[in-house]
């Protein structure tokens, strides 16, 4: 009778070792490798922007491919803060002494992506502003189905594969 | 077997593979952060070399000279490396550490470059004589600094004694020295530019008018806000300095020997006679018993003229003598100047030039394609830059279609910027390379491939580039990138980007603070068509501030007083100067009055239809032509001295 149990227990251990560990492991290592190419990618993307000052339609789209390419689906978050010197300068104007500040406003994902989805093809950027683009995947991928299967993390945070990079654009864009 | 057993055998195998993946992925991940973490280090300090360097040059009257030059340069690269070490601080480097990982940083100006590296001392003091060394040992540990200013040149020869070298600059000045082909001396510089845009009937000396690119360049009226010190008398017979006002006031120049003289409407009037406490002990007056009231700055302290620099300007102006000048006729004429002295000097040029069949000296020029570097993952030699070739013979063909100098897309700023990157690129390549001699890291220092833009960037602008490499990062790798920054805001180079254009200021300043400024290439300041546009550099649009020390009198306590003020009020357009999104024509299209190019008409929204195949308008072109070559006109240029022309 106990021999039984522990024959039953021997192996459904071993099924969870011979199948799902190694899955489960493997399944993680593509989630890092994918990682690490969005991450690269990511970074890529957001220093080209900064060398060239603008981020036009095809770069977004090579970008949009080659981290879709990794299998995922993807939430690409884009954020452009253009330096605006007018407030400072109008403090300095009524106040001599005082030396104004350098504001930021922000330009998000949908404001971009419709300013580079127009006929001009691009978004023009000035020496100054500043980019910032993050990435993390929509789906579920496999690690984490697993990894569900055994123990879920709650919460919204749920995105295994996640990649963010920023920056001050180095020349004026046009 | 049991399956027990198999089962072991099998998570025997597959744990430790799957554990040595796991650590070496980590370990590519945590490579590739470092990787982008030391980029944006690097990236950076770049920065702060550069708004380094702009702080000490853009509120220094000075900084265009070369002592001045040197001074603030080896300031941008303390701070260069002080950015670095407190950005690596958390890394362990410390600055003295760092110097060992930077083969190099090359600052470009506006005729020529400095790198600074590292280099062999062979000079010592001793009795206070320098001792040079003879010996080739390598004994003596390197030094790193700034190096000698080099130049941007090239060198040409033609047919029998001809042989020229010219300097470039980032714009269309030259400086030409050599022999022609029967072996007389040629020593000029000048703007050179396509002479058929000048009209030579239209050149008139008496009025400062002539017709350029097909817009009417005249003397036109120029104003600043200012605040500026005074020195004055003081109750106990000395002098003290003193602001002539604390708050910025208008004042109407021009430009006079590469500086500004104002005219000073105050000073002759009544309010300001009686009270004699309050005028600049500067302030002289002339034998006709007036008031001489133009004065210029000296950092900030208003110095007024004598009557015979006044005379002097007067005579620049095109009037008899300074009691002559006033509000109405003070009116700036180095636009006009620069189109006289360029279609001269073009001309003259040509006559050098033409008939020859020119071919480079150069080295670096001539080797230039086929510099090589060595690919980091293969090892394979690749090309350093590849280019398109073409026959010099036609690069100084200057009246042919298209090849005005003064245009980007010209065949000459094309052979401009290849001069300008065969110079850097052999300089920076041996420099780097050097670098290994007295670094033993394991590492190979080398020139890394600079992409195309990136080297467009450098031959366009006043840059920084810094080069950071052999520093380890994990898995046995090494750190190795560049880094460019441009430095748009200077008072040394005037590129076609940097005037703004604006309504002509009231010098009332709550009117004036009102008002907006704009790129001269946007679509809405196009649309206004306004007829009272004036040009500035975007450097005049840069806060100032006035500072200075004042001394109470009994107490002799000190206090600084520092005003900050913009000598150019109003607020930048949001479409095309904080944004970018309305600019449309380039500024060839300024210049040349053209339309632009039809593949950018998609650049229209719908409402706009009505500006397909729009071109410039005239205003906006003769105010953008007139700003350009007047801030062009008064740069401060070491190799003036061979300008014969003016």
């Amino acid at each position: 009778m106990s021999d039984t149990v522990v024959t039953v227990l021997a192996i459904f251990l071993a099924a969870i070792l011979m199948f799902i560990f190694p899955l489960m492991s493997t399944s993680d290592r593509t989630d890092d490798i994918t990682t690490q190419a969005v991450e690269s990618a990511t970074t890529d993307f957001v220093d080209e922007i900064r060398s060239t000052g603008k981020i036009t339609q095809d770069s977004y789209d090579n970008f949009v491919q080659t981290i879709s390419s990794t299998g995922n689906s993807y939430e690409v978050e884009m954020e452009v803060q253009v330096l605006d010197d007018n407030p400072g300068k109008k403090v300095t104007e009524a106040e001599y002494t005082k030396v104004g500040e350098n504001y930021y406003y922000s330009e998000y994902t949908t404001q971009i992506l419709d300013e580079i989805n127009s006929d001009a093809g691009a978004m023009y950027l000035k020496q100054g502003d500043m980019v910032t683009v993050s990435v993390k995947n929509t789906n579920r991928t496999i690690g984490t189905i697993l990894r569900d299967f055994f123990y879920s993390v709650t919460g919204n945070n749920s995105a295994t594969v996640t990649a963010s990079h920023s920056g001050i654009v180095n020349v004026n864009g046009r | 077997m049991k399956l027990q057993q198999l089962a072991v055998i099998f998570v025997i195998i597959v744990v430790p593979i799957s554990l040595v993946l796991s650590m070496y992925t980590n370990k590519n991940t945590e490579v590739l952060r470092t990787q982008a973490e030391y980029n944006s280090i690097l990236l950076n300090a770049t920065n702060d070399a550069v708004n380094t360097y702009q702080m000490n040059t853009l509120r220094n009257g000075y900084s265009t000279i070369n002592d001045s030059k040197i001074r603030d340069i080896s300031a941008s690269v303390n701070s260069f490396f002080n950015s670095l070490a407190s950005g690596m601080g958390s890394s362990g480097y410390r600055k003295e550490d760092l110097e060992g990982y930077i083969p190099a940083l090359l600052f470009t100006l506006y005729d020529g470059y400095y790198l600074y590296g590292d280099y062999q001392n062979v000079v010592s003091i001793s009795d206070g004589k320098q001792n040079y060394l003879t010996s080739n040992s390598n004994t003596l540990s390197s030094q790193t600094g700034v190096k000698p200013f080099i130049y941007y040149t090239c060198e040409y020869r033609g047919y029998g004694k001809f042989d020229i070298i010219i300097n470039y600059t980032l714009d269309n000045y030259i400086t030409v020295m050599g022999t022609n082909s029967s072996g007389e001396i040629f020593n000029r510089s000048g703007y050179l530019i396509d002479p058929s845009g000048v009209d030579a009937s239209s050149i008139n000396e008496q009025s400062g008018t002539l017709i350029a690119h097909g817009v009417q360049i005249e003397p036109e009226l120029l104003g600043e806000y200012l605040v500026a010190v005074d020195t004055v008398p003081r109750a106990n017979g000395q002098t003290g300095t003193e602001y002539a006002s604390r708050e910025p006031e208008y004042f109407q120049y021009v430009y006079y020997n590469n500086q500004k003289y104002y005219i000073d409407t105050e000073y002759n009037s009544s309010s300001n006679e009686d009270n004699p406490n309050r005028i600049s002990s500067t302030y002289t007056t002339a034998s006709n018993g007036q008031g001489i009231n133009f004065f210029r700055l000296n950092n900030n302290l208003r110095v007024y003229l004598t009557e015979g620099e006044s005379n002097g300007l007067a005579n620049y102006l095109g009037l008899s003598d300074w009691t002559q000048m006033n509000v109405d006729n003070f009116l700036d004429r180095s636009a006009f100047k620069y189109y006289r002295d360029a279609y001269n000097f073009s001309n003259d040029f040509i006559n050098l030039v033409s008939g020859q069949n020119l071919e480079v000296v150069t080295e670096s020029y001539n080797n230039q394609f086929n510099y090589t570097t060595i690919e980091e993952e293969t090892g394979e030699q690749i090309p350093v830059r590849e280019h398109a070739t073409y026959d010099i013979n036609d690069v100084f063909d200057i009246t042919a279609e298209g090849n005005d100098p003064e245009l980007e897309s010209s065949l000459f700023n094309e052979h401009r910027i290849d001069v300008i990157i065969s110079s850097i690129e052999s300089n920076l390549m041996s420099i780097i390379a050097n670098f290994n001699i007295h670094h033993n890291s394991g590492f190979e220092f080398a020139l890394p491939v600079l992409s195309e833009t990136d080297w467009y960037t450098i031959a366009n602008n006043i840059t920084i580039v810094s080069f950071m490499q052999g520093l380890p990062i994990e898995n046995y790798k090494y750190y190795s990138n560049y880094s460019i920054v441009a430095n748009t805001k200077n008072k040394e180079f005037v590129s076609r980007d940097s005037i703004i254009l604006r309504e002509r200021e009231t010098g009332t300043r709550s009117n004036d603070t009102n008002g907006t400024y704009h790129n001269p290439r946007c679509l809405t300041l196009n649309n206004e068509n306004s007829n009272n546009l004036v040009g500035y550099s975007i450097v005049d649009y840069q806060q100032q501030l006035t500072s200075y020390d004042e001394i109470d009198p009994s107490s002799y306590e000190e206090t600084t007083l520092t005003f900050y003020y913009y000598p150019h009020s109003g607020s930048g357009a949001y479409e095309c100067v904080i944004g970018r999104e309305e600019i449309l024509f380039s500024t060839d299209n300024l210049i040349e009055g053209t339309g632009f190019h039809s593949t950018n008409d998609a650049y229209l929204d719908e409402g706009q239809s009505n500006y397909e195949g729009a071109t410039p308008g005239n205003n906006i072109r003769k105010a953008y032509i007139t700003a350009l070559a007047r801030e062009k006109y008064n740069l401060y240029k070491v190799s003036d001295y061979f300008n014969n022309y003016n």
